[in-house]
């Protein structure tokens, strides 16, 4: 085989990371407030709710599905600890009762996109504003529910590691949350790529017709991706939770756009059957970085041009990702 | 024997014709009863229902998203969507309200619609030349432009004080009917023309409905893609104005925000398919009233206004899911079985 | 007799319908233990519907089928794969983007532990494909495979996987002559082995070197089983396009002489594409009923193609005196030159849309004032055709769909005439239509011929060209290997042409 061939393969399928990495290096250079201990484990921090989601999201994608009510259960993951927090303040249950309940929305995505047979679009789209509904129902019109339970703000603030910054204080150097993100992204790089319902899911992205024949139950792949895709919400949502110390349906609003643009920007296909789920963490970490890098120099640069360079990073890496395409196909 | 075997072929075919009707049946009246049984709830349930007060807040609170989910249907009737609309509304609708003291109402008016008609161009031309699926591209620009839109601003409201433009969409004719009547009933039918009496229309149709037949008959599906888009943008900044002109405020944050949702949701409650097909115009108008009837009726009725929510999303999945193409099943038990040959 | 094999695979009396055409009308298909049997007709005869019920993909409607011993009814392409049915088909069953290992190991992975064993997975598929001979990197994409090659690996893997039937779905049609023969020398071991095959190709020398019997479709009848023995080439072909016993057109062409002397309006010259089609020559005359015939493959659909716009080609064409290069069909379409499409429902109707609408798309520009459609025009327009090709519906507001296959194939026709075309490519006419109907289009093909236009005629089913054609030109392969003129058109010879063709 070609080694430039193998060095080009290398660098393409692992674009985002390089840009991740590149942007990291290049905003470190710039910015002297970038590259500190505290900074970067911040990113971490907020990059970890956005990642955890993306990886349910990457692998509804995969199968050529798409789940835009990402936002909505986040939201509601989080009042589900308010409400479980008033009469059993204990992080275990809460944080299990939320995980169960946006299971539950994530199997009635799936239940809708596969035996009722709706377009996944519609179907988390309805879910997207019935959930969120829900949730304001519930909290009489969006108020936060405080949560008190021991140990709970743990997941969110809580660090391992430690070292001494400038001012001579201790300050935590790997949040709990980024270790959840980075658990989560290794399981899902083990069952994409080493079980049965992984490349399940590529197969009947890649090519349904062709997943029928060889025995694939497509129904069944993609019932469980949009129950996975429930479930990495929920754990999201006690994440935010407990970073905010309360559960508010809102917290979510918006956030499905990230978790999809984070995948999109991971390179994974919106058409389906390609992409890999790891990128979606660097597509998350980036999107997150923007957003810092312009919160720390707000001075330089204001914070109205996050959206715009988000947009517009998107725009050129989808334009690419055609380009490659069309010269895929004319290759051959 | 023979004749046995024909017989149950010809029973076959009906079946399967007959299942057909009745798919094009709730298609092309999903919507129209889905609103009947509303109207019908409402009569019984809801107090102070019957009143024309009733009838032009239901007309003023659809306005909006009727412009734009005209130009969404033609989008989604070409198996395309925008999801970007809403931002688009946010962008020109800032953009006219900055010009509105400077250059006057018909000048700035002109403007935004232009950009409008940018934005569906590239849109176009990006799904086209590129190939990019427009959901992913519009979801780059929906983050985007609204993010451009604050910036025009500098996040701040920008305030509309030109009473001309103000009349755009607070006026009363007689006293006592919305201006918003005569834009409804206008665009309707000029969108209901288009889409049946026209070479554009037709051609989003045939293109919608066998993309490979189209191109067989000579159709022009690029040009006629871009154009869907361009008429969306050109439709997103109109409701843009009509939207400010109301507020009579332009706060770029909130401007058609979730308009997108509503918009798409109207077009599929109202028969038209995702996979792309006939443009129902109609459908559309009636999937446009359905959502902002929940909405008037969760809050006639003392409910708390979230459920409205709820309600939209559990309509919504019920309008599609009568509408969807099933698997057209022929039961084997309502076949006569075949008397099977001697061997 | 005695030494007859123990029959594994028997399906009686199978019908299925899709939404207006009946697919197969009570077909059988018996096959025996490790028999080679090759399922043989034209492009709609009904052997891939018969295929896709076999293997679970669709559902029968009625008849039976009998397994390995047991009554069976697949319901999903899984049980089928359980019980020993490994379908080979030509494009639908890889994931280009996955690697080739990955394709092959697909819904049938090798695990340790629970998880999927990489190592082990390219080691077993390197195995697999050195086994029949082919050295490939099984971590690439299945995508950059040549097709020939994606073929040689779904074998080598169907093969591996204890099957007792394979079927080849023209599994031969996109390869070179040298792995055609590599390929027909693994489907000898497979039958030393006691596997049953059943071979679909459409190439004639293939059958007769590897097959034993033949069963023969055509329109979604069952036409009959054949020792192929005993059955000469010649004979085969005949029952695969000839006369049809339904058929009761009783008609023949009044020649005309004069046609000959007509002006050229169009002339193809060293016309060649790909694979297939090699230094196409032929001429049409103003006014002529031209013909292609050629066996499923021989380049005739394609040729049509080539005139259209539609298929990318070199060499020259020329149309009423200068050369043309037409990108797309709307530029042939303003050289008055149309086409009716083979697959009608893929490429040509529009199911959803009305008969009026149907007929007069590609006009539609031209009945239009300021882009508004003239209603009065186009009603006008539509009565003349609706009435001149006699298509019975209801009224001209019926969705197309709603119609018989016939009078959907009128509407293609009407379409095609409101064009005002100086030449149409009409490629299977009759396909998928009832008999009546048939001689209604072939009475129209005449008519329009009379009018002065060329009319470019590709069918499968000869006794059609025989009847309504002034000139014959016979394709095999994507060449062309014979013309005939009047009297002679006959099925006989245009039969012997093509069999002596492959022969040579």
């Amino acid at each position: 085989m070609d080694r430039s061939i193998s060095a080009k393969h290398v660098i393409t399928q692992n674009a985002t990371l390089v840009a991740a990495v590149a942007i990291i290096i290049a905003a470190g250079i710039a910015f002297d407030n970038f590259f500190t201990v505290v900074n970067l484990s911040n990113i971490f921090r907020q990059a970890s709710m956005i990642g955890i989601m993306a990886i349910g999201s990457s692998f509804v994608i995969l199968t050529g599905g798409i789940d835009l009510s990402a936002g909505s259960l986040f939201g509601f993951a989080a009042v589900m600890c308010g409400i479980v927090d008033a009469f059993c303040p204990n992080p275990f249950v809460m944080g299990l009762i939320a995980i169960l309940t946006c299971a539950g929305f994530g199997a009635l995505n799936g239940f809708c996109v596969t035996k009722l047979r709706i377009p996944p679009f519609i179907v988390t789209l309805a879910m997207m504003s019935g959930v969120q509904g829900l949730g304001l129902i519930i909290t009489e019109g969006g108020n936060t529910l405080p949560i008190t339970a021991e140990g709970f703000t743990n997941i969110a603030t809580g660090t391992i590691g430690s070292v001494i910054n400038d001012k001579g204080l201790e300050v935590g150097v790997v949040p709990v949350p980024a270790i959840i993100m980075i658990v989560g992204f290794v399981i899902a790089v083990i069952v994409s790529k080493y079980t049965t319902f992984g490349r399940n899911c590529y197969a009947v992205g890649g090519n349904e017709d062709a997943a029928i024949m060889k025995g694939i139950s497509v129904n069944r792949t993609k019932f469980l991706a949009y129950l996975m895709s429930g479930i990495c919400c929920g754990i999201a949502g006690i994440i935010v939770a407990a970073r905010t110390r309360g559960g508010q349906i809102t917290v979510g609003d918006g956030y499905e756009m990230d978790v999809i643009a984070s995948v999109v920007l991971g390179g994974t296909l919106l058409s389906g059957g390609q992409g890999k789920v790891l990128n979606s963490m660097w597509g998350a970490l980036i999107i997150t970085m923007i957003g810092n890098i312009i919160n720390l120099n707000s001075d330089v640069i204001s914070y109205l041009w996050e959206g715009t360079i988000t947009g517009i990073l998107l725009l050129v890496i989808l334009v690419a990702q055609s380009k490659m395409q069309s010269n895929k196909l004319g290759a051959r | 024997m023979e004749n046995d075997v024909n017989a149950s072929l010809l029973q076959i075919q009906e079946l399967s014709n007959k299942a057909l009707k009745r798919s094009e049946f709730a298609k092309k009246y999903g919507a129209l009863i889905v609103f009947a049984i509303l109207i019908i709830f409402n009569l019984i349930v809801t107090p102070g229902f019957v009143d024309s007060s009733t009838v032009w807040n239901l007309i003023i609170h659809t306005t909006t998203t009727l412009v734009v989910a005209m130009g969404m249907t033609f989008v989604i009737a070409t198996a395309g969507i925008d999801i970007s609309v809403g931002s688009t509304m946010a962008l020109t609708a800032v953009v006219t309200a900055t010009l509105l003291p400077m250059l006057g109402m018909a000048v700035s008016i002109m403007i935004g619609l232009a950009l409008g008609a940018g934005i569906g161009l590239l849109i176009g031309t990006l799904t086209v030349k590129f190939k990019i699926q427009p959901m992913v591209l519009t979801l780059a620009l929906m983050i985007a432009l609204r993010s451009i839109a604050r910036m025009v601003s500098n996040a701040k409201t920008v305030n509309i004080a030109d009473e001309g433009f103000i009349g755009l969409s607070v006026n009363y004719i007689g006293g006592t009917v919305p201006v918003q009547l005569i834009y409804v009933v206008v665009i309707a039918i000029v969108f209901y023309i288009i889409a049946t009496r026209t070479v554009f229309g037709k051609s989003v149709e045939a293109i919608g409905n066998n993309p490979s037949a189209a191109r067989l008959s000579g159709i022009k599906a690029d040009k006629n893609t871009i154009m869907v888009y361009v008429l969306l943008g050109i439709l997103s900044a109109l409701a843009g104005c009509l939207a400010i002109a109301r507020t009579m405020n332009c706060n770029p944050s909130s401007v058609g925000s979730g308009m997108e949702m509503d918009a798409i949701a109207a077009v599929v409650i109202g028969g038209t398919s995702m996979m792309g097909g006939k443009p129902r115009i109609l459908g559309t108008v009636i999937g446009c009233f359905i959502i902002t009837l929940i909405t008037t009726t969760v809050n006639m009725n003392g409910i708390p206004s979230e459920w409205s929510m709820v309600f939209k999303a559990a309509i919504i999945i019920l309008a599609v899911y009568i509408q969807s193409e099933k698997k057209i099943k022929v039961r084997q038990s309502k076949i006569k079985p075949i008397a099977s040959k001697e061997v | 007799m005695s030494e007859e094999k123990r029959v594994l695979l028997e399906m009686r009396d199978i019908c299925k319908s899709f939404i207006g055409v009946n697919a197969l009308k009570g077909v059988d298909l018996v096959v025996r233990e490790g028999e080679v049997h090759a399922l043989e007709g034209e492009n709609g005869a009904g052997k891939s519907v018969l295929i896709k019920i076999l293997t679970g993909i669709y559902q029968k409607d009625a008849g039976t089928i009998r397994f390995d011993g047991k009554e069976v009814n697949f319901t999903s392409p899984a049980q089928a794969q359980e019980a020993g049915i490994r379908p080979i088909y030509q494009e639908l069953t890889i994931c280009p983007m996955l690697s080739v290992a990955e394709n092959m190991f697909m819904g049938n992975e090798i695990k340790k532990r629970g998880l999927i064993d990489w190592r082990a997975t390219y080691k077993r598929a390197e195995e697999i494909l050195q086994s029949v001979n082919l050295n490939i990197d099984v971590r690439q994409p299945m995508g950059q495979l040549s097709a020939a090659m994606q073929q040689m690996v779904a074998i080598a893997m169907a093969v591996s996987l204890d099957a007792k039937l394979i079927i080849m779905d023209e599994a031969t049609s996109s390869l070179d002559d040298k792995e055609v023969q590599s390929l027909l020398n693994i489907v000898k071991e497979l039958q030393k082995k006691n596997i049953a095959i059943i071979f679909i190709t459409h190439r004639m020398n293939e059958i007769y070197e590897v097959c034993e019997r033949c069963t023969v479709l055509k329109d979604g009848e069952f036409i009959g089983c054949y020792d192929l023995d005993k059955l000469p080439k010649l004979e085969l072909i005949s029952k695969m396009v000839g006369r049809d016993a339904s058929t009761i057109v009783n008609f023949k062409k009044q020649y005309n002489s004069d046609i000959e002397s007509n002006e050229v309006i169009c002339e193809f010259k060293n016309v060649a594409q790909g694979l297939r089609l090699k230094n196409i020559e032929f001429e049409l005359k103003k006014g002529e009923v031209l013909g292609f015939a050629g066996l499923l493959g021989s380049g005739r659909t394609e040729t049509g193609e080539v005139l259209f716009g539609i298929r990318k080609y070199t060499g020259s064409i020329t149309v009423k005196g200068k050369e043309v290069h037409y990108a797309n069909a709307g530029q042939a379409m303003k050289d008055n030159i149309v086409l009716c499409p083979e697959e009608r429902k893929r490429d040509a109707i529009f199911p959803d849309m009305s008969i009026e609408d149907n007929i007069t798309i590609p006009i539609m520009n031209k009945i239009s004032r300021l882009g508004f459609i003239d209603r009065k025009k186009q009603a006008e327009l539509v009565d003349k055709y609706i009435q001149m090709l006699k298509i019975k519906t209801p009224n001209k507001e019926q969705l197309i769909k709603f119609l018989s296959g016939g009078n959907q194939q009128k509407c293609i026709i009407a379409r095609a005439m409101c064009c005002d075309p100086e030449i149409i490519i009409l490629d299977e006419p009759t396909r998928g239509i009832d008999v009546g109907a048939k001689y209604e289009i072939e009475m129209l093909i005449q008519d329009i011929a009379k009018s002065g236009i060329s009319v470019i005629m590709i069918s499968s089913i000869l006794e059609e060209l025989e009847r309504d054609c002034d000139r014959v030109v016979i394709m095999r392969e994507g060449i062309v290997v014979g013309e005939l003129l009047h009297e002679d058109i006959t099925e006989e010879n245009i039969i012997h042409t093509i069999s002596e063709a492959h022969t040579n």
